[in-house]
């Protein structure tokens, strides 16, 4: 059971059924009624979306993007992996869940009616969705409503191994189950809380096998530490081999970046760290990233040994300068690119 | 709240390190001291500038308003309107008991971090060994960048390495990351900043550095004739190269030789 220091729960919706089941669902020292969006800090709050719950990605500017729509449910984890930009920004643990349900389900079903062709929606954005899903099971939600959907994914991306939702949904064709993943000594040293590689890996069988829905794979942040080459080819080759036969859209590629200041935050909170070790250096978009050079190197390893085992997936750089894209694939390649190229695979 | 004329004896700041400016020597001996200094019972806590004025002019006796707390926290709350120096802060944070060290160090708008503890108890137990002049003239937020050393002769090195305030922050800068990546040495050589800069950026940025030099080979092999120049990013985000050319009716081919330069550039270094 998720524990919290304080409950805290907007005024406007202390009468919410899903309130209830979510106090329920946790346990909590103390409790208190606050109004607004602002969490007051050490706990989860409770409270209304009072802007937009399906958003454009927030594909940085300066960065490549794939033309992904997002769910803002909240924020916040449950987990504590070191490198995570979101523990940065809601101070370590918080956690924010909005409730009013109504107004996401609206706002999905428009979605689909003004967009033409394909739409690939993603919950996976401010936090691990299926970490919280026993507390809040939105997804579970968001599957039902979009089960008639045309041309449509809904992308739930997790480091955990809970599927129990996608197994009991009615039809879950138009579900990609992504699990980020990364070698597993990583895992143990970096990613707190969050399952193994061998359990995110039986996890994706097990809904690919049982309930026919597609795959999709994240590595994401890459973290070059020693051995990568040798420890990252590890995790592909197990890929490899347990998912044999199975259907991957996507596979995307990413390595660690951060903004600015981070690195004291990680400081404070993982002091002996290795994380930091790499060579940094601010991008065009603001961003600190390995050097160039080496971030190139890294993808071309990635992506040689993965089109090699997955021929039929897409395999693509996420949140990349269109300089090393440029480069990857000798040719300018833009956000439009990119956008064809995953969506040709839910079609 | 007393006023009283006082002979002041106990200071909170060591006297001995308060400069006074001309002009205000100039004042105090003229017109004595117009603004009270401020004490806390036997202690002066605030106006050492101008008692150090007076004490020069032979006035043994200052006026002095008394005020009641804790000495190094009011002293903290009276100079809120000005950056304090380095040994202004370490030596009142030695007088500050344990207790309040924490409440002190935000009222300096510093962090409370363990390291920065680490590193204030330190100085308040070396910087009189210090040169006062490289002491004071290190500003604190390069203070805080060096406070995560855990080498303290690796401290005293930096404060006695001869450099101008921006190099020093840059060095200060390497050897932060280089301690995040475990590379710091126990002793460096270096005697100035720019020597250190040099050296620490050879250890913190190994792959910037090989491309630089690779770079900086393959140019001093090429003859590049007058009217081309061109510059790369230094960090090689932006990969390519940003060339200029002055052309001349009489001097068109240098767009094609500007080519050929890039070609073979391009063929040398991968990493642009
Ligand atoms: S699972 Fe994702 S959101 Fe959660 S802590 Fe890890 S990186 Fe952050």
């Amino acid at each position: 059971m998720l524990h919290f220091n304080n409950l805290y729960i907007d005024e406007t919706v202390k009468n919410e059924e899903l309130v209830k089941f979510i106090s329920e669902k946790i346990s909590y020292v103390n409790l208190h009624f606050v109004s607004g969006e602002n969490h007051p800090g050490d706990g989860i709050l409770l409270t209304r979306n009072r802007g937009a719950f399906v958003k454009p990605c927030p594909g940085q500017k300066g960065s490549v993007c794939c033309g992904y729509w997002v769910v803002e449910w909240g924020l916040g984890c449950p987990f504590g992996c070191e490198y995570c930009i979101i523990q940065n920004y809601t101070g370590a643990g918080d956690i924010t869940l909005f409730v009013n349900w109504e107004d996401c389900k609206r706002e999905i079903i428009e979605l689909r009616q003004k967009v033409k062709g394909p739409i690939r929606l993603g919950t996976g954005q401010f936090g691990d969705p299926m970490a919280l899903e026993k507390i809040y099971p939105l997804n579970t939600q968001i599957i039902d409503w979009t089960r008639d959907f045309e041309d449509f994914t809904l992308e739930i991306k997790t480091k955990s191994d809970y599927i129990e939702p996608i197994l009991l949904a009615e039809s879950a064709k138009h579900v990609t189950m992504a699990f980020s993943l990364n070698p597993l000594w990583l895992i143990d040293k970096l990613e707190h809380g969050a399952a193994s590689l061998e359990e995110r890996l039986l996890a994706a069988r097990k809904v690919a096998t049982q309930k026919n829905c597609s795959l999709a794979f994240h590595f994401d942040p890459i973290i070059p530490l020693a051995n990568w080459q040798q420890s990252y080819e590890e995790v592909f080759n197990l890929m490899a081999a347990k998912l044999k036969d199975l259907r991957v859209n996507w596979i995307s590629l990413g390595t660690f970046r951060f903004p600015k200041g981070f690195q004291e935050y990680v400081e404070k909170y993982h002091p002996d760290t290795q994380i930091l070790s790499e060579e940094f250096y601010p991008s065009e978009d603001g961003k600190i990233r390995y050097f160039r050079p080496f971030r190139e190197k890294i993808y071309n390893f990635a992506r040689e040994k993965l089109e090699k085992l997955f021929p039929e997936t897409a395999i693509y750089i996420c949140m990349e300068t269109p300089h090393v894209w440029e480069r990857l694939n000798q040719a300018k390649f833009l956000s439009a690119d990119l956008k064809k190229l995953l969506d040709a695979r839910i079609k | 709240m007393t006023n009283s004329n006082q002979k002041p004896q106990n200071f909170l700041l060591p006297l001995d390190m308060v400069t006074v400016s001309p002009a205000l020597e100039r004042s105090v001996r003229q017109r004595g001291i117009l603004v009270p200094a401020i004490g806390c019972g036997q202690l002066i806590i605030d106006g050492h500038q101008r008692i150090k004025a007076a004490l020069q002019a032979g006035q043994s006796h200052v006026p002095v308003v008394d005020i009641q707390g804790e000495p190094g926290l009011l002293f903290a709350e009276l100079n809120q309107h000005r950056a304090l120096q380095p040994f202004e802060i370490v030596s009142v944070f030695s007088k500050v008991p344990d207790s309040k060290k924490g409440e002190f160090c935000l009222a300096c708008n510093l962090s409370t971090s363990p390291q920065m503890l680490r590193l204030l108890d330190y100085l308040a137990a070396e910087y009189q060994n210090f040169e006062p002049q490289k002491f004071n003239g290190i500003p604190m937020n390069i203070w805080r960048e060096i406070a995560h050393l855990k080498n303290f002769a690796l401290i005293k090195w930096f404060v006695e390495l001869e450099g101008t305030v921006s190099e020093k922050r840059m060095t200060a800068s390497l050897l932060r990351q280089s301690d995040r990546k475990n590379s710091l040495p126990e002793v460096i050589e270096a005697k100035s900043a720019r020597e250190a800069i040099d050296f620490l950026n050879s250890l913190v940025q190994p792959r910037r550095t090989a491309a630089l030099t690779k770079f900086q080979n393959c140019i001093s092999e090429i003859d590049i004739p007058s009217g081309i120049s061109f510059k790369i990013d230094q960090t090689f985000d932006r990969p390519g190269m940003d060339f200029q050319l002055h052309v001349t009716r009489n001097s068109v081919k240098r767009f094609e030789q500007a080519a050929e330069i890039a070609e073979k550039i391009f063929a040398k270094v991968e990493e642009l």
